[in-house]
């Protein structure tokens, strides 16, 4: 009897405990099942009050169920998303403006480009993925170019390029991304555009900017270096490189550790993207990265808060930087991890990072992006004249902003 | 005879059968009534399954038509009715007019290929040349039962830019830089190509049950009368396998206007829109560009159009039966 009443007492209190508990959930691609249970278990341990619910999404339809929880009004609370969508969610009220919370760790943190949208911030920048531009020393010892001194400026890049591209019908100086939409203008014209000095809008974000006369210019190189290319798919390019049939590459991280487990016999390294002349414009690159933001169907806030305090911590976003290979901690200060030592490859993205550029907070951003592949298309698939094409996209995109 | 309209709402009201009764009207014109009385028994087990068809099938559909009339987003709350807006907007949009294109050449050029090779293959199968039939019978099903995903991403890997294919016509000299499905010139022929591939088997044995399913004395008396080979096909076979022929060019035919999965996992519709198709562009307009009202509206010129071709096919039906 006694039993029974015990089993009885346990069941109440457990049950009141667990009902007293707040359920945050956290949607989020980067994280792992493993380490979503580790990290999970770590912020419970920590938060006794919270049950922490995180979901991992994947890259392929991810977006689309965050779109449809949102549609029917069941969002999670925290929302992991690529800084390029942020803008697009800020303007159709999906988050919450988190001004008022980000004051506790504005000073901790880089990248806050990443989450402002009219004068507003709408989140938390999490997670970096710059690119940088990956180079095979092989290639470039056999077509006479020293492997210590890759490319600096894009007329070395240009003709490096030819000379590895001559090395054998199935050897391509540099990889260009078309076919698949976003990484064709990210990897790497729209970065290309910025280390000209050019924009695509004007500060303002009124003007289509497109037919300015950098932007043509960065066109033109890029359709010449496309005689030296090969096109495709980024994942068809990194296995090329993989294969060492690429010269150079323009991708994130996430190649770095791919490569070196599947192709071990090639040899390669990584340098900033080069930029325009050695007396004008900068080694731009795209700045990829991950945020978080609170949906603003989250009714505990100040819970959500935590939880992304804790993901935000260096202690978490290390972890998944020694898991994935493909981000970095948004921390100030990471590059002196010792982790970074032992990586160089993985610290030159952090170099380069010093360098990169977000996509313009636009609340048409995704259409815009999708217009961007398109263009870079155009560019390197058809003949038409560059102006011409420049200036036909410049209204689009006029008419969207 | 009930011909399912599309693929969903065919297999969806198919269960209701024990519930309807068919009754003739003018001529051969069939219409489905409800019958007066029906087995409360049956109808009990039938309610899950009619529950979840109301919920996931049926209010869907009338939501989509509501909201094709409004500029939702699906993201934020607030709707306006833009009456037509949408379906007239449609018809400026370019890229939704390629899409178009792409779609019609999608289902012109691969519908006659699927068919005639899945006919051949079903003949050849069926006839006694053949040792080994379930061999066959099975590699040839093989893709069907594959997650087009799968197929998609092996095809991805023959067409990319050093994949087998270029390297097969660089071995004869032909050098190309580009992936097939990365030039605007191959990337929709590409996809054509692997989607007849990837069908032809499940069609095959459609088209092998129809075969089996003539009487062999019909050979036997026209090999006495003396015809040939060619004569029994085109005398005998093909006219007694119309049904299944119809059969399987109407269900082709829906299924290739709603082309998605090939195109989401190749091309993603690209490059400059070479393989964008309607499904494709609905959900990039839905679900990346959030006009979820303009993407509905879509879908409805999609019904439009399938309703049509499924018009024109019962009529040709109707008139050879």
């Amino acid at each position: 009897m006694s039993k029974k009443i015990l089993l009885l007492v346990l069941f109440v209190g457990l049950t009141l405990l667990s009902f007293g508990k707040t359920k945050i959930s956290v949607w989020q691609f980067m994280m792992d099942d493993t380490l979503s249970k580790q990290v999970k278990a770590q912020f419970e341990a920590a938060n006794p009050d919270i049950e922490l619910e995180i979901v991992q999404l994947s890259w392929a339809t991810g977006f689309d169920r965050i779109v449809t929880s949102i549609a029917a009004g069941s969002a999670p609370d925290v929302i992991e998303l690529g800084n390029t969508w942020l803008a697009t969610f800020a303007s159709q009220g999906v988050l919450r403006p988190v001004d008022d919370i980000v004051g506790k760790v504005k000073d901790d943190y880089v990248a806050w480009n990443f989450v402002e949208y009219q004068e507003k911030t709408w989140g938390f920048p999490w997670l970096l993925a710059p690119r940088a531009m990956y180079y095979n020393l092989e290639l470039l010892d056999k077509a006479g170019l020293d492997p210590d001194n890759p490319p600096k400026t894009w007329v070395e890049l240009l003709n490096a390029s030819a000379k590895i591209d001559a090395l054998g019908p199935d050897i391509y100086g540099v990889g260009l991304c078309v076919g698949e939409l976003y990484s064709p203008y990210q990897e790497w014209f729209l970065p290309a555009v910025w280390g000209n000095m050019g924009h695509f809008v004007s500060p303002d974000l009124k003007k289509a900017t497109l037919n300015s006369d950098p932007v043509i210019e960065t066109a033109n190189y890029y359709r010449s270096l496309s005689n030296f290319a090969l096109l495709g798919k980024e994942s068809e390019l990194a296995e090329a490189f993989g294969q060492g049939k690429l010269g150079f590459f323009f991708a994130g991280p996430a190649y770095i550790n791919n490569t070196q487990r599947d192709y071990p016999e090639t040899i390669f390294d990584v340098t900033l993207i080069p930029k325009p002349r050695d007396h004008h414009g900068y080694h731009a690159s795209f700045a990829g990265g991950e945020v978080l933001g609170i949906s603003s169907q989250c009714e505990n806030v100040e819970e959500a808060w935590r939880v992304i305090e804790f993901l935000l911590s260096e202690e978490v976003a290390m972890q998944i930087t020694r898991t994935t290979g493909e981000v970095f901690p948004t921390k100030i200060g990471i590059e002196k991890d010792p982790w970074f030592e032992s990586h160089p490859l993985h610290a030159t993205f952090l170099e380069q990072n010093k360098y990169a550029v977000p996509f313009p907070p636009l609340a048409e951003a995704n259409k815009i992006e999708q217009l961007f592949t398109n263009i870079v298309e155009e560019i390197l698939l058809t003949d038409a004249p560059i102006e011409e094409i420049l200036q036909k996209y410049n209204q689009q995109i006029q008419n969207l902003l | 005879m009930y011909v399912k309209s599309t693929w969903g709402i065919g297999a969806g009201v198919y269960p209701l059968c024990p519930f309807l009764k068919q009754k003739k009207k003018k001529g051969d014109v069939f219409i489905l009534k409800l019958k007066s009385k029906y087995n409360l028994t049956t109808f009990v087990f039938l309610l899950p399954w009619i529950i979840t068809f109301i919920i996931f099938s049926v209010y869907p559909i009338i939501f989509s038509f509501g909201i094709s009339f409004t500029d939702y987003t699906g993201l934020s709350p607030e709707i306006n009715f833009v009456g037509l807006k949408n379906y007239f907007s449609l018809f400026k949009d370019e890229i939704f007019l390629k899409a178009m294109r792409n779609t019609f050449i999608f289902v012109i050029g691969t519908i006659p290929f699927t068919t005639v090779i899945s006919i051949l293959l079903a003949v050849l199968i069926n006839s006694k040349m053949v040792r080994f039939k379930g061999l066959f019978k099975a590699g040839f099903f093989l893709p069907s039962v594959m997650s087009m995903v799968v197929i998609s991403t092996i095809w991805r890997y023959i067409y990319s830019a050093d994949g087998i294919l270029n390297y097969l016509l660089q071995t004869i000299g032909i050098e190309k830089n580009t992936g097939w499905l990365a030039s605007p010139d191959t990337a929709l022929l590409s996809i054509m190509i692997m989607n007849v591939w990837a069908a032809i088997g499940y069609y095959t044995i459609i088209f092998l049950a129809g075969l089996q399913s003539i009487p062999e004395e019909l050979y036997e008396s026209a090999s006495i009368d003396g015809a040939s080979n060619t004569d029994k096909f085109f005398k005998i076979t093909l006219p007694l396998i119309k049904p299944t022929l119809f059969f399987v060019i109407a269900i082709n035919t829906i299924r290739s206007f709603q082309i998605f999965t090939e195109i989401f996992t190749m091309t993603g519709g690209g490059p400059l829109n070479s393989t964008q198709t309607i499904v494709h562009y609905l959900y990039l307009t839905g679900f990346r560009q959030f006009r979820m009202g303009y993407a509905s509206a879509m879908a409805y010129i999609l019904v439009i159009i399938i309703l049509i071709i499924t018009l024109i096919q019962q009529r040709v039906l109707r008139s050879e039966y």
